[in-house]
């Protein structure tokens, strides 16, 4: 914080805005297949139910390939936290309403409006 | 080859006035002689004529371009002066008399003005005489003439309890400069190649984005911590710490988690990670402390779990984390980090700007450690540094110029000016214990010592009182002597 220096508002240029998404405890996002898997039973795959060009990341990439076991409980947790970039003319309202549609999806949230402090 | 800035003071250009020298020769009271004005010869009453006719000898033997009365007295002063000629060793009977007797002797050739005083002391008929001295201002050093200024001396918060958080103290203690330790910043943006920073600060992860606002905070943050120690710019707080940032710009996306974790995997146990972000959230949309999202939180719990001390700004939204309605989030739980509040420091005032219009110009903030208006506050919040007007790099308005990697301000502010102070303060602890026992403390350690030893929050109620929480500032002269008292037992 500056006083003469105010902070443009929103992102700064090349960030996109995403959705936070979290998925149920025991789910995981498998990047290569595209598609949530539950712990037990098949994946959902993604092909068909988000629209096209929706980018889905690891919050945590350094997590995404872990072994569950190996985790402590609060990298769990980080493993199962997603960020979703909805593509261009997608209104991130309507791709938190497809996500939550799905059963692997326990929440969704709008990133917060960031800032420095 | 650029030019380098030369370190240390020296004394503003000016020129100096056409002016030549001169001789001052003061005459005895007892010599019965005088110069009157415009005759430019010495005169005397007859019983007087040796001493006159020394003097003007010796003036006939230079080229004299003027000689007169050095203060402008009257006639008869000077009158008085070449009929009485007081006995030896009398004071004089008033100050026209004495000054009277001063005679300005100025020669074509001005070089010669040494031989003339010495030939004028010599003389019976002088008290004194001398080649004047040549006038200059009597300013005092502004600044270096080439390169950067040092601004040291207007970084307070580096100075003992209770205006400083005491790092010169700390600074003689073997590791008290925060050596062998790392600091890590997360944020987005740096001025890594500003001429006050240490060289080889690596970004460890995410990827920078250009905005001159983030680049100005990042360089101000790292500014405080570990500007180099030398005659140009700011020092930093913990000087002798490494530095390495993280961007919280990750795959094109704002992820402060993410930024968390990939910066405790370039740690080690006993590292600092600060968190130089804020967000908005919660029922009243405020600025929060960014543990209130639960993946963040989860995140510093997983540094903290590995060793590494987590510093967190507290936020810059006047929020109330004990509200009700945070039960149960981040804001009302212990995620382990540091978490910092904003102080009014001690130079408590507005300056001309008064903050665009949040206060009228010059008024006062507040008592030096009380809650600065901006600051959020509440239980998890630990301890506070300088919320205003911090002494540091970027931004500008203390030394601007073309190239940002000589700028510097006098005006950082926010949770975000007082979170590094604290980060720098746990480094110093770090490196003092590293230094002192082989090991780094525990973050819960850091902790508590800062908040034992540290100079207590200051009540300004109704505007601020002590019930709206941001902790005690650092006080490294007390958290050095209880580790020493804690390693010697």
């Amino acid at each position: 914080m500056h006083p003469f220096e105010q902070e443009p508002p929103g992102l700064p240029p090349g960030v996109s805005p995403h959705l936070d998404v979290r998925l149920k405890s025991g789910w995981r996002f498998d990047r290569s297949n595209r598609s949530f898997v539950p712990a037990i039973g098949p994946p959902v795959r993604l092909r068909g139910q988000l629209p096209v060009g929706t980018k889905i990341l690891h919050t945590v990439p350094s997590l995404a390939d872990a072994d569950p076991s190996s985790l402590s409980e609060d990298e769990q947790f980080l493993a199962r936290c997603l960020q979703v970039v909805p593509p261009s003319g997608c209104e991130p309202s309507r791709l938190a309403e497809l996500l939550l549609r799905l059963d692997a999806v326990e929440q969704v949230e709008a990133s917060p409006q960031i800032g420095l402090p | 080859m650029p030019s380098q800035p030369t370190p240390g003071y020296s004394s503003g250009e000016y020129s100096l006035p056409n002016t030549r020298d001169y001789v001052v020769a003061e005459l005895r009271y007892d010599s019965g002689i005088a110069l009157l004005p415009s005759v430019e010869t010495l005169t005397s009453a007859a019983v007087n004529t040796r001493n006159r006719n020394e003097l003007n000898e010796i003036l006939s033997g230079f080229s004299v371009k003027r000689v007169e009365p050095l203060f402008p007295l009257g006639n008869d002063e000077y009158d008085r002066r070449a009929e009485e000629a007081l006995p030896a060793s009398m004071p004089a009977p008033d100050s026209e008399f004495a000054l009277a007797g001063f005679v300005r002797i100025e020669l074509r050739n001005p070089r010669l003005s040494g031989e003339l005083v010495d030939q004028l002391k010599q003389a019976p008929g002088v008290w004194n005489a001398y080649l004047a001295p040549r006038p200059e201002p009597a300013n005092m050093p502004t600044g270096a003439t080439r390169g950067s200024r040092n601004f040291e001396p207007a970084q307070g918060y580096l100075y003992d309890p209770p205006d400083g958080i005491g790092a010169c103290a700390a600074w003689t203690q073997p590791g008290g400069t925060g050596a062998g330790v790392t600091i890590c910043d997360v944020e987005g943006a740096w001025q890594l190649q500003h001429e006050d920073l240490p060289q080889g600060i690596k970004l460890v992860g995410g990827k920078m984005k250009y905005n001159r606002a983030w680049r100005n905070h990042g360089t101000a943050v790292l500014g405080e911590m570990v500007s180099v120690p030398n005659n140009v710019g700011c020092v930093g707080i913990s000087h002798g710490a490494s530095a390495a940032v993280h961007s919280v710009f990750i795959n094109g996306v704002w992820n402060v988690a993410g930024a968390i974790v990939g910066a405790t995997n370039a740690l080690q146990a006993g590292d600092i990670l600060l968190i130089e972000q804020h967000a908005k959230g919660g029922p009243n949309n405020k600025f929060l402390a960014m543990q209130f999202w639960p993946a963040e939180f989860a995140a510093i719990r997983t540094a903290v779990a590995k060793g590494v001390v987590v510093v967190e700004a507290a936020g810059n939204g006047d929020e109330n984390f004990d509200l009700p309605v945070f039960a149960g989030t981040g804001l009302q739980k212990d995620a382990g980090a540091i978490v910092v509040g904003a102080g009014v420091p001690p130079s408590n005032y507005f300056d001309a700007y008064g903050y665009g219009g949040v206060a009228p110009s010059y008024s006062r903030i507040g008592i030096p450690r009380s809650r600065i208006w901006f600051s959020n506050y509440g239980k998890i919040v630990n301890a506070q540094g300088w919320g205003w007007h911090v002494t540091t790099l970027g931004y500008g308005d203390a030394q601007g110029g073309r190239s940002d990697k000589k700028w510097y301000t006098l005006r950082f502010s926010g949770t975000s000016s007082a979170a590094p102070m604290v980060a720098s303060a746990a480094a110093i602890l770090q490196g003092f214990a590293k230094n002192r026992r082989g090991q780094p403390l525990t973050p819960a350690e850091v902790r508590g010592i800062l908040i034992k030893t540290g100079t207590p929050q200051a009540d300004d109620a109704p505007r601020a009182p002590l019930g709206e929480n941001i902790g005690p500032q650092p006080n490294l002269r007390a958290a050095l002597a209880e580790l020493e008292l804690w390693f010697a037992g």
